[in-house]
Order: C-alpha cells, then structure tokens, then sequence
C-alpha cells in the first residue's frame, strides 16, 4: 500500500472511554507505542491501568474512542482475532488452566498463531503432528529461558504465584507477539539478587543468626531494637512461649521439594515477617501453618501441636489465614465476604460490632458494602481480604503478600491498618513478603527464606543494615 | 408286571426319540427333548407396561412343559429386553437366532420394534409368528411368507369404529389423537376407510405425538377447541391415561373412542379414576379379568388358577396377561399340529392352518382361523363401554373377514 | 383467542413440571458444576416413596413432608458414597456415574414396585378451573404455585442464611472457604441434598399428571435440560423462566406453526433455544460475572 507513506506506530490509542455504568473508568485516554518500544502506564490502583489492557486485548468494548494496531481498527475483532494478530498480555490476577501442565498452557499460546484448521486437527494429518512437535519444542525453549523447565509437566493448579505469573509470561510471549501487555508482572519476575548472596552463611555474621541453631526465645530479648514502638513489649513477650512455633518443616509439590526443613516463632501480639524471592517457599511456610499443604515437621499454636489438622479446624482455633491472590469470593458482595469470615466464630453474636470494628478499619468497605467484591480495584480486594481474615477476630493473622500488584500509596496504607489492629487488638501476625523495606519497616522480627531454607533471622534493625539483605531484598 | 411296565415304557420312549430325532435333525433349536423358542419385550423403559406379557407366557410355558410338555417336547422359552428399541429388537432377535439358535421367535413385541426385524426375518427363513402388534403389515404371506400376526389388527379396529360413528353418531366431528408412528397410522387408516367419502367431512383434526413427549396436554387442548364432538385416543398406556385425565380435566366431554392397546382396566382405566374413564367405548376380543359376568366362566376360572400357580405376582386385573396367557395357547396349538415335524417349513405351514380354534379366554363366539392366504388368526371383536369399573360388551360380535 | 389462552396456561402448566426439575438441575450444577444426569430418576424415586408412605395411609402433607426429609437425606448420602469418591475425577467419570445411578435407580424402582403406572394424588381439587372460556386443571395451577414457593425458599436460604452463604461461598471458591472454616466437602452433600429435595417436590407434583412409573421422568429430563440452558445453568430464577418459556413455545409452535404441527414441537423448540444460546450464550438469565482481571 504505498498510500500509506506515513509510518503508523505499533498501537495507537484514541480517546478511549470506558464507563462502568455511572463509573467512568477511562476518560478519553490517548497514547501512542513505537515498533519496538517499551511503554510503562503507572497509576495507583483503580487509575484504570487494567481497564485499558482489557480494551486493547479486545475484553471490553470502549463506549468512545479508537484503538489501531498497526492503522488498522480493532475494535470489530474479537479477543481471539487480536491475539491472531500479535497483542499478547498477561493478568494481574492469573488467568491460567489450572488443570493442565505448565506445558500445555504454553502450548495454547502457540496454538493462536498455528495455521491448521479444526478439520485438519480432527484428522491427526501429517502435518498437524510435525507442527505439533515444533510447538512443543518451542514451548519447552521459552520455558528454559523463563526458569521453568523444572515444573514443565507440572499442573498449574498448585504451583506458587510466582512461578505461574512467569508460565503465563511465557505463555503470553509463545504467541510471538509484536505487542506485549504485561499487567502488574512485578509480582512475578525474581527478585533481583544474582549472583545469590553466597557472603551470607550461617555463622559468618555473629549478630544475624541462622534459624537452624536457634536459643531460647529469651535471647532474642538482647538484640537492639531501633523502632520504640514495639520495643516496649519485648520484654514482656520474651519471657513468654511463643504463639506459633514451626520446626522443621518439608514440604514438596508433585516431585519438587519445596521446603527443606524451615523452623521459625511468631511472638504473641508482634509482628513476624518471612522475605525472600519468588520460589523461596514463602507461600508454602504459610499454607503448611494453615494446614493446606501437608508437611513434615512441627507445628505448635498455642502449646498445641497442630500440624496435620484441616484448615476448617485451624480457623476454629484462630487463624485465619489471607492467601496470595486474596482469595475474595468474587461473586459475593462485600457483605457477604465478611459475614463468612465470621462463619467460624462459635459464639453466635456476629452482629453489627464486628462490622463496625472493621468498617472502622476499611472505611471504603462499608461504601462498597452490598456492592459485588469482583467490581472491587485490585487494592480494596485486598482490603477486603483482611477484614474478611479479621471477621474471625483471629489469634495470630497470616498475611500472604498482601502488596502484590498494589500502588505504593496503597499498600503503605494497608500496612498501616495491619499494624493498628495489631497494635490495638492484640492481633499476632505473620507476614510474608516480598517487598521488603516496608515489611522490616512494620515487623518485629524478620526471617529470610532461601529456596526453601531459611537463612537469616533477626531483628528488622539489624537485618536493615545487612549488606546482603539491602543488596537483594531492599535494592541499596 | 412291573417290569413289562419300564419296558414298554422304554420302547415307546425309544421310538418317540428316534421319530423326533428324524422330524428334528436339521432344525436349530429344536431336539427330541425340546423346541426352543425366541421373544423380545419391552420389560424396561417407556413401554414397560407390556413386560407383563413376556412373563405370563414365560409362566404358561412352564405349566405347559410341567404337564409333560408338548408332544414329549419341553418347551424352552428364551427372552430379552429390548426396551422398546428397534436397534435393540434387532441386537436381540439376531442373538437368539444366530447365537441361541431358536427354533423360531414368537410374539415379539411392537410395531417398530418389528418391522426393525421383519425383513431379517424372511431373509433367514425364521418363523416370526404371532407377534405381539396389530399392525396390517403382518398379514402378507405373498411378500413375508414367515412373518405373522395374531391379534386382530388395527385397521380392523378403526373400521369397527368408524361402522359405529356412522350408525350411531349424527353430525360427527372426529378429532384424532395418534402416536406417530406406523401403529398410529394403521388406525388412522382403518378409521378412515371405514368412514369411507365422509371422512374429509368428518374428521376436523388430527394431532400427533411422539414415544418420547412428556406430556400430550397441548394435544388435548387444540382437539378439543376444534370442536370436536368425538375423540380418537390412539395412544399406548403411558399417553392413553394422560390424555384421559386431561379430557376430564378441561372440561371436554366427547365420545370417547380409545383404541384396545390401552384398553387395560388395571393399567389405564383404573389408574385414570373412575370419573374420568367412565363411557369409553373399545373394542374387546378377549375376555375382561374384572368383568364379573366371567365369574363363573370355566375360562376365566382356569386363568386364574393357572395365574395363582403359575404366575402369583402378576396382576389378576391386567388384561395384558389373558392377552399373554392367549397368544401362548395358540403357540402351543400349533407345535401340536406339527406333530413331530418341527421344521420350519412346517412350523409356518401348521399355523397357517388353524381351523375354528377355540380360545378359552376370548369372547364367546370368536375363532381363530388362518390359511395360506389369510395371515390374521384373530379378526372379531365387539365394542365395550366402560361404566367406572369394567368395560360391558354390547353389540355384536363384528367380523371383518366376512366384509 | 381462546385457543390461544387455551395453550399458554396448558404450556405454563407443562413450564412448570419443567421448571421444578430444571431448578434441581441447576442447584446441583451450581454448587458442585457437576450436571446430574440421574435427577429425573432420584426424583422418580422419591415419589414412590411418597406413594408408599400415602398408600399406607399417612396424610397427603405429612407424607409429602416426610419424603422431602427422605430426599434430603437421600442426596446427601449419595454425594458422600457414590459422588465424594469421583469427586476430584474428570468430569466424564462423574456424568458416567450419574449415569450410572440413573440406570440403577430406574432398575430398583421398577424391581420393587413394577412397571405398572400408578395413579398419584393431588392435594389440589379435582374440579377443573374455568375462567372465561380458558379451563385448566387446579393441580397445574398449583404445581406452579408450588414450584415459586420453592423457588422463593431456596432464594431466602441461599441470600440470607449463613449455612447458604457458606454453600454459595464453597462453590465459588473451595480454598477460600476452607480458610474461611467452611467444611466444603459437606457443603457440597448438603447442595445434593437440597437438589434431591428440590427434585422430589418436582416427582411429587409431576406424577398426578403423568402417572407415576419408573419411566416417569425420562422425557421431562430433556425438557428441563433445554429449559435450565436457556435461562442460564447458573440462575435459580432463569431455569423457573426456562422451564415455563418451554413448555409456552413448544405448545404455541405445535398449534400455530401449520406446516409444522405436532410432529416437529420439540425440534422447533430447541432450535429456538439454540438460536437464543448463540445470542446469548449464558443464557436467558446466566450470570456473566463482571469483574477486574
């Protein structure tokens, strides 16, 4: 077409509009991205970042506006036609088939570029098998340069969140596509610390001290503490058993083991965080406390040995316990999400005050209260997520990563609040995060988990000043 | 005196066996000791109702072999399900003849399930006798030389009808009820030949169902805002009871002309109530299990003796099983006739030839007669109203072989 | 006019029987995902039940009462022996299971009482119910009335008890519910249960019209498939819709539709839902959950 002189960008967005009933969600976007460019959209959560993914991949329709790939419209394609022609993207929250292999899931995304047609396939043609081959071989390439060539023949359903944000990563580009959109993949990419840290070994340093060799809890009781906030309870709380105690805990996925023996204590009425990187077995510390993965090892709550018992019986006892992703009961309303953080609550008084309390807490929930908590912005699920875990009015809290895909302002506000309810209700928490300034800023005490081991442990004072945390986990 | 006993009993026993084993020697399923024979029935599924039938067969059979068996000959009766499928009708009838190899299939059930299976039939040279359909088909020994039927058929029914609206029914609307299917239409067609040039004028609607519908409620509602003054109900049991109560309760009250294959009073009439059954008219060639007037009739007594021993669990009121009890008696009949030539040739040749065979339990004054021309053993039947709780014959006995 | 009256209120009484099933269907699908093939017959057999229960002489209600408890418990047992062992299998194994139970069930009725049709009663009057020249049975006026009562119950259970929630929460997310401290796995037995209950209120209305047989509801099983997929498998509501619009259009097809007639009702039918299913493929009134990914 020699008409067309003029070099249009890769993708143009028009003037986009996007109203969810009153809601304008986009309000006459327009940007531009270059063949070969790379383009960063930064807004807190509920700006609209998602909104506008899903109005370039074709899930939305915008009320106004245009979107070009290429000067050519989109907008009367459907999603499958707009991967056809090389938008690829990932998810804030996964979208992954849970019930097929890491594999096979990235084998759908070359399928969108393949050529033979249904009948073809139906028929087994010759063909269809060679291409069959090179897809898989393919995949099992971009699966080597992602990391994931251990999980492969893995089903996607229980694998960390990490981990998958990467499958759907090399999902999204095993379509090859000329255009990108990666939604929030900060969760998912490894935490920038190579070469791992090999200063840092047990022994080395006399004032981190390895898990491993553990003293009394009243030792702990001597180490500096910079923050007067929670240094008032110390002393009190050393000379106490600790609220939660895990020894040794192993635990593995299908053939992968991803716990080699973790042993940590959570204070009662502090604050306990676990750092590492994506894979380190943060997730599955915390389900194995929760009881929904199977270990080896001990589990005390309360002086009781718990491990081995259903996750139904450890909320009863009061845990609760507030998974990666959130775990929010999207086709519920807020109301309802509360009401069943309460289910567990033997006394039958769930009333008002409960709300209240928490409402208190998230005073955009009571707004949001009947509205349905899939509608809800990536922050206020979380949001949600807690109170739903305070609705238990829970012993010891656990938090799985609660700034994933949250807007600084956001997730320094949702600590905020963790810290209030600890400090004024006496709740115990455990913390596990990736972000690791703000999670040593709010803890008590700090362990780091390394593949599965852990191998610093101490207070967030010292650990704030050790050369190896601030290189890989706090990035100065 | 005992000993010359054993011996002649032995020697007669000896030649009998011998005789048979030439009569038999090339005949499957048939030995000097016994006759096997095939059947299928719906005893699962939509038209279950008629399972009943292949098990008081199944007990006269037993009875029949208990007193010595026919001609020396046990009778063994082998018989499956087929639901009510043609598919399965021809799985089944294809398994009794080329892996049990009967001697011949008797009374199989169902006007599809047997066409399924007529042409295999002939092709295979099999008698398929006395089947359990009033179909017309059956009767057409010029084209299906080893197929026949036994009750009279359907389109003699529709003409006895049809005689009936003539005579006795000024300014007849006629709407008709009909299964869609060849069943339905043979009574669609006996009805209309018998009202001959009237029947354009006559009937002013038509409606169908199908063996799968769930309910023919929407059927009854346009036959009855067509006006209808006389309604047709071709339907088996399962519809036969819906479309009776649903008559009943939209208020219409037509005559109602309910076809015999769902004349039974325990598995229709009964269930149906009496308010809603009372002043059908059917056609009869049996005698009713629960019409009192049999009481003291030597050919009810001698059903019912035979029901208790034979078949205690059966439904004395269920008509199905003087139905079974009758066909099973012409069966017998005719390997009687056969004498010790079991082949198959004879088999069919000795049922073509009943002269006047006398049914204990049909209506006094219907005969069994066939030839070899004249495929419909059983062509009389006479009209019956229901009063609440048992059909009263009235009229005459009508004889469609002599019009 | 008439006829078309006539027609409506006859197809809204055929909707109804429908629609009680359709809405078992539903429930089990939406607390569990798995289509219950053997619906119909659980449903069958619970109306023997009640048959046995009224023939040795209980009162209508008492009896009615009794075997709604019975189908309860009935469900629930059925999840937790036949169910719970395939639960995490292919979804194939579950339908060849329902299925199974189907043919077991079915097999078992007709052992115990017999092929025979049976008569069943109404609690309804018998007399008909004229209103201008339309006339209809009081029964399909109170199957229907019946059916909405049920509908209304399950709706108050499901939105506002907190057994309910806790069933709805369990469908949506097991994970979460256990973290929450609901016992999914009994969660998902007391859906069967209330299915069983649901569909023995369907068997017990649906026999005084087409008589109770171990057969009863095979055609109706179909009926109410069509009718939950066009109001959507996931809406209580949409699969009452479904049922009524059913049984409305293959009556109005049947009559008006000449060239058609009765013959081809049923086609027509479905080519009606197939054509609002390609419009809409969630059905009628099928949830499509809005929501931010």
């Amino acid at each position: 077409m020699p008409a067309a002189a003029v070099r249009s960008p890769l993708l143009a967005v028009c003037d986009v509009t996007m109203r969810f009933g009153g809601i304008v969600a986009l309000d006459r976007v327009s940007f531009d991205i270059g063949e070969g460019e790379i383009v960063g959209l930064i807004g807190p959560n509920g700006a609209g970042k998602t909104t506008l993914f899903n109005c370039v991949s074709r899930l939305y329709t915008p009320n106004e506006g245009a979107v070009l790939l290429a000067g050519r419209s989109i907008l009367g394609l459907g999603p499958h036609r707009v991967a056809a022609l090389g938008v690829g993207r990932t998810f804030q929250n996964l979208a992954l088939f849970s019930t097929l292999t890491v594999l096979q899931n990235v084998m759908v995304g070359i399928h969108a570029r393949t050529h033979s047609g249904f009948l073809a396939n139906a028929l087994r043609l010759s063909g269809v098998r060679r291409e069959e081959r090179e897809m898989r071989d393919a995949a099992m390439e971009l699966l080597a340069f992602l990391e994931l060539t251990a999980v492969a023949h893995h089903p996607a359903a229980g694998l960390p969140f990490g981990t998958l944000k990467r499958v759907e990563l090399a999902r999204a580009m095993a379509g090859q596509p000329r255009l990108l959109l990666l939604d929030e993949p900060a969760g998912g990419r490894r935490a920038p610390h190579e070469p791992r840290h090999a200063g840092v070994r047990p022994g080395r340093r006399p004032r981190l001290r390895p898990q491993d060799r553990r003293g009394p809890a009243g030792d702990r009781a001597e180490e500096p503490r910079r923050d007067p906030r929670v240094s008032r309870h110390r002393w009190v709380r050393g000379l106490m058993a600790p609220l939660l105690t895990a020894s040794d805990l192993r635990a593995r996925y299908g053939w992968t083991r991803v716990l080699h023996g973790v042993s940590f204590d959570v204070e009662e009425g502090g604050i306990t965080t676990i750092l590492g990187a994506n894979g380190a077995g943060k997730t599955t510390t915390l389900r194995a406390v929760s009881g929904l993965v199977s270990t080896e090892g001990a589990v005390h709550f309360a002086g009781r040995r718990i491990d081995g018992r259903a996750p139904e019986d450890l909320v009863r006892a009061g845990i609760a316990h507030v998974p990666e992703g959130r775990g929010t009961f999207v086709g519920l309303t807020v109301e309802e999400n509360l009401r069943l953080g309460a289910y567990a609550r033997r006394e039958r008084t769930r009333g008002a005050d409960d709300f209240e309390r928490v409402y208190q807490y998230f005073p955009i929930l009571r707004e949001r209260r009947r509205q349905v908590a899939g509608t809800l912005s990536g922050g206020e699920q979380q949001m949600l997520a807690i109170a739903r875990g305070l609705m238990l009015r829970p012993r010891l809290l656990l938090l799985d990563e609660p700034s994933l895909g949250l807007a600084p302002l956001v997730v320094r506000e949702i600590f905020r609040i963790v810290r209030a309810v600890n400090r004024d209700q006496g709740v115990s928490v455990l913390l596990v995060e990736q972000n690791a300034a703000i999670a040593l800023e709010l803890a008590d005490h700090a362990y780091v988990l390394e593949t599965g081991r852990v191998v610093l442990a101490g207070s967030p004072a010292i650990l704030k000043q050790d050369d190896a945390v601030r290189r890989s986990y706090l990035g100065y | 005196m005992r000993f010359r006993t054993v011996a002649l009993s032995l020697t007669v026993v000896a030649t009998l066996a011998l005789a048979a084993w030439a009569g038999a020697a090339d005949t499957p399923g048939v030995t000097a000791t016994e006759v096997k024979i095939g059947h299928t029935n719906p005893y699962s599924g939509n038209a279950s109702a008629y399972g009943t039938i292949g098990k008081v067969i199944t007990a006269y059979f037993k009875k029949a072999n208990e007193e010595g068996g026919v001609n020396g000959r046990k009778i063994n009766f082998v018989t499956y399900d087929d639901a009510y499928s043609p598919p399965k009708t021809v799985e089944m009838v294809r398994k009794l003849v080329e892996q049990d190899q009967v001697a011949f299939v008797f009374n199989t059930l169902g006007t599809p399930t047997n066409s399924a299976i007529h042409k295999y039939m002939n092709q295979q040279k099999v008698p398929h006798l006395f089947l359990a359909t009033g179909a017309t088909k059956w009767g057409d020994p010029e084209h299906f030389p080893w197929t026949m039927g036994w009750q009279p058929t359907y389109q003699t029914e529709g003409k006895i009808y049809a005689q009936y609206i003539l005579n006795n029914v000024p300014n007849a609307k006629v709407g008709i009820l009909y299964q869609n299917d060849d069943y339905g239409k043979d009574y669609v067609k006996g009805l209309k030949d018998g009202l001959g040039d009237a029947a354009k004028k006559i009937i002013v609607m038509e409606q169908t169902y199908e063996a799968t519908d769930a309910t023919i409620d929407s059927q009854i509602v346009n036959l009855k805002n067509s006006g209808a003054n006389v309604f047709y109900n071709v339907t088996i049991p399962k519809y036969a009871v819906q479309a009776i109560k649903k008559t009943h309760d939209i208020g219409w009250k037509p005559l109602h002309l309910l076809n015999n294959v769902s004349a039974s009073v325990g598995q229709v009439m009964k269930p149906v109530g009496s308010d809603a059954s009372r002043g059908i008219l059917t056609t009869q060639y049996l005698k009713d299990p629960t019409d009192p007037q049999w009481k003291n009739d030597k050919g009810y007594q001698d059903w019912l003796a035979f029901m208790k021993k034979y078949y205690p669990e059966g439904n004395v009121e269920d008509a199905f099983n003087v139905y079974g009890y009758s066909a099973a008696q012409t069966m017998v009949q005719v390997l009687k006739q056969c004498g010790n030539d079991l082949s198959r040739e004879s088999i069919m040749k000795q049922a073509a030839s009943l002269k006047d065979f006398m049914l204990p339990m049909a209506l006094p004054g219907i005969k069994v007669n066939t030839g070899p021309k004249d495929f419909y053993p059983i062509e009389q039947e006479q009209l019956a109203k229901f009063d609440g709780e048992r059909w009263v014959l009235f009229g005459e006995v009508y004889d469609a072989s002599k019009k | 006019m008439d006829i078309f009256l006539q027609q409506v209120v006859s197809g809204l009484a055929t909707g109804g029987i429908y629609a009680s099933l359709a809405l078992a269907l539903v429930m089990i699908y939406q607390a569990t995902d798995v289509v219950n093939f053997a619906q119909g017959e659980m449903a069958m057999f619970s109306t023997y039940l009640a048959w046995s229960m009224l023939n040795a002489g209980l009162p209508y209600w008492v009896a009615f009462a009794a075997t709604l408890a019975l189908a309860f418990v009935g469900g629930l047992l059925i999840e937790r022996i036949v169910i719970r062992p395939v639960e995490n299998a292919p979804v194939l194994a579950v339908v060849i299971v329902c299925i199974g139970l189907l043919v077991i069930l079915n097999s078992v009725a007709g052992w115990i009482y017999s092929y025979i049709q049976k008569p069943f009663p109404s609690p309804f009057p018998n007399a008909p119910i004229k209103l201008g020249n339309v006339v209809f049975g009081a029964h399909d006026l109170g199957a229907i009335g019946i059916t909405l009562v049920v509908l209304l119950f399950l709706y108050v259970f499901f939105r506002y008890t907190t057994l309910g929630l806790a069933m709805r929460a369990a469908a949506q997310n097991p994970v979460s519910s256990r973290l929450c401290g609901v016992r999914v796995g009994w969660m998902l037995a007391i859906g069967w249960g209330l299915a069983a209950l649901v569909g023995a209120v369907a068997g017990i209305m649906v026999a005084p019209i087409v008589f109770l047989d171990p057969n009863m509801m095979a055609g109706i099983l179909i009926y109410a498939f069509a009718s939950a997929t066009l109001g959507g498998f996931t809406s209580p509501g949409g699969a009452v819709v479904g049922g009524l619009l059913v049984g409305v259009i293959e009556n109005l097809v049947g009559t008006y539709v000449r060239f058609i007639g009765t013959e081809l009702k049923l086609t027509v039918a479905l080519a009606i839902i197939v054509i609002v299913l390609v419009v809409k493929p969630s059905g009628l009134f099928g949830r499509v959950v809005v929501r931010r990914v």
